[in-house]
């Protein structure tokens, strides 16, 4: 039963004492339902981002030659790129995740001279490299992390799974009431904002195995 | 129960009241898997990616053929042995069994080596999806000793709404729901740990009147 934006946001109408409507209007006019919905689509973007709890596969054709290719649209960041050529005896080899200052310094002329792909690195301009430039044509597989669907306000079901819901909530409600203006409350969107980091941190924690670092605070005296 | 937590009238509709409680119990299994499920699948030869179904939250452990995997992680993986996605069962130095699995993301898990063999079974279990309260009458399957943790954080939550020194009150509810998880993640105890600190030295930066 996957939460939808109506729902999410009528429960931070509860949360601000505006009537609930499943976020239609916001009668006290400090927020508007298209600033509650950016906000929302905002905090779920940043949640997938930095956790990166979901994998979908995608293809990208490779020209011999080629070493730089768009990625598809709403791509944050790579699980895994797998290489396989198109000649026999076509064995898919995993590319390691590089930068291209170790490309340069590592595989010189790597963008000249032809070879079997051995790393990619991506850049925010949504493209990747493969270094050295493939000298067969082949495929690359990706296992990637992507943004969510936006949210619209009229019912639009959030990517993230229920369980996550409440953290999406609370970076709403911190956003929400961090804004300049009459709506500033800064306790509680201080309070919002570290229930939003420890829900992420929490996600970040059952995917990896560690808790990500953290200033340790002194304790009371 | 809820109300029994406030003197005076309820100042929640049953609507807030069973949104908070629902809130309280998925943070709750987000946090401490209580509800698990197994979930069975099928291998594919040469695949070594499967994604869960939409009936479990993240995958907590897995067996191939009956036997335990252990657990590692993509990091682990990437950095102890590169390659490791693309190495099958009897290569030269890859052992002749399945003997780890890898969450890729929660919905998505990896086996290493990749399997050799199709229709193999695949048991994975992990957290199942939340059970949730709609209607008056409703039950959920959770130990009594439970009940006053949920509960707290379901009150803390529909405080939020008064802010000022009510709201300020209701904090070690939270602080409790979190304590009461860490003594069944260990996985998560030290980060908590550093939360409750990080909201008691909230407090005394804003002391109440």
């Amino acid at each position: 039963m996957a939460f939808t934006d109506q729902q999410i946001m009528n429960q931070l109408q509860y949360a601000t004492l505006e009537p609930p409507d499943s976020g239609a209007t916001w009668p006290s006019a400090l927020w508007t339902q298209t600033e509650v919905v950016r906000y929302l689509t905002q905090r779920q973007d940043r949640i997938l981002g930095e956790t990166l709890p979901y994998a979908t596969v995608g293809t990208i054709a490779v020209t011999e030659g080629t070493y730089n290719y768009l990625l598809p649209a709403g791509f944050i960041a790579a699980f895994s790129v797998v290489f396989t050529p198109t000649t026999s005896p076509s064995i898919p080899v995993e590319l390691t995740p590089s930068d291209s200052w170790e490309a340069d310094h590592g595989i010189p002329d790597w963008n000249l001279e032809e070879g079997s792909p051995k790393l990619y690195f991506t850049k925010p301009t949504l493209n990747i490299y493969i270094a050295p430039s493939p000298n067969d044509d082949g495929e690359l597989r990706l296992l990637y992390a992507h943004t969510g669907t936006a949210f619209t306000g009229s019912g639009q079901a959030a990517t993230v799974q229920d369980e996550i819901v409440p953290i999406l909530k609370y970076g709403v409600l911190a956003d929400m009431l961090s804004k300049i203006g009459r709506a500033n409350d800064p306790i509680r969107a201080d309070y919002c904002e570290q229930r939003f980091k420890t829900g992420v941190d929490v996600i970040h924690t059952l995917l990896n195995g560690f808790v990500p670092s953290q200033q340790l605070e002194a304790p009371p005296r | 129960m809820l109300s029994d937590r406030y003197e005076g009238v309820a100042f929640w509709t049953s609507t807030e009241a069973t949104d908070a409680i629902n809130e309280a119990l998925l943070m709750w299994n987000l946090l401490t898997g209580m509800w698990s499920t197994p979930i069975t699948i099928m291998s594919v030869a040469g695949t070594n990616e499967y994604a869960l179904t939409a009936s479990v939250v993240f995958g907590t452990r897995v067996e191939y053929e009956g036997r335990t995997l252990n657990k590692s992680y993509q990091w682990e993986m990437d950095n102890g042995r590169p390659g490791w996605q693309t190495e099958q069962l009897g290569d030269v130095g890859v052992p002749n069994t399945v003997q780890k699995w890898i969450p890729l993301g929660l919905k998505r898990i990896a086996l290493w080596p990749v399997p050799d063999t199709t229709n193999d079974s695949i048991v994975v279990d992990g957290v199942a999806a939340t059970p949730r309260l709609s209607a008056g009458g409703d039950y959920i399957d959770v130990g009594s000793e439970l009940i006053n943790a949920i509960v707290g954080y379901a009150l803390h939550t529909i405080v939020f709404k008064e802010g000022g020194q009510r709201f300020q009150t209701s904090i070690p509810l939270y602080q409790d729901f979190l304590k009461q998880a860490a003594g069944r993640n260990d996985l998560l105890t030290e980060l908590f740990r550093q939360q409750i600190m990080k909201d008691y030295n909230r407090e005394q930066e804003h002391p109440r009147a």
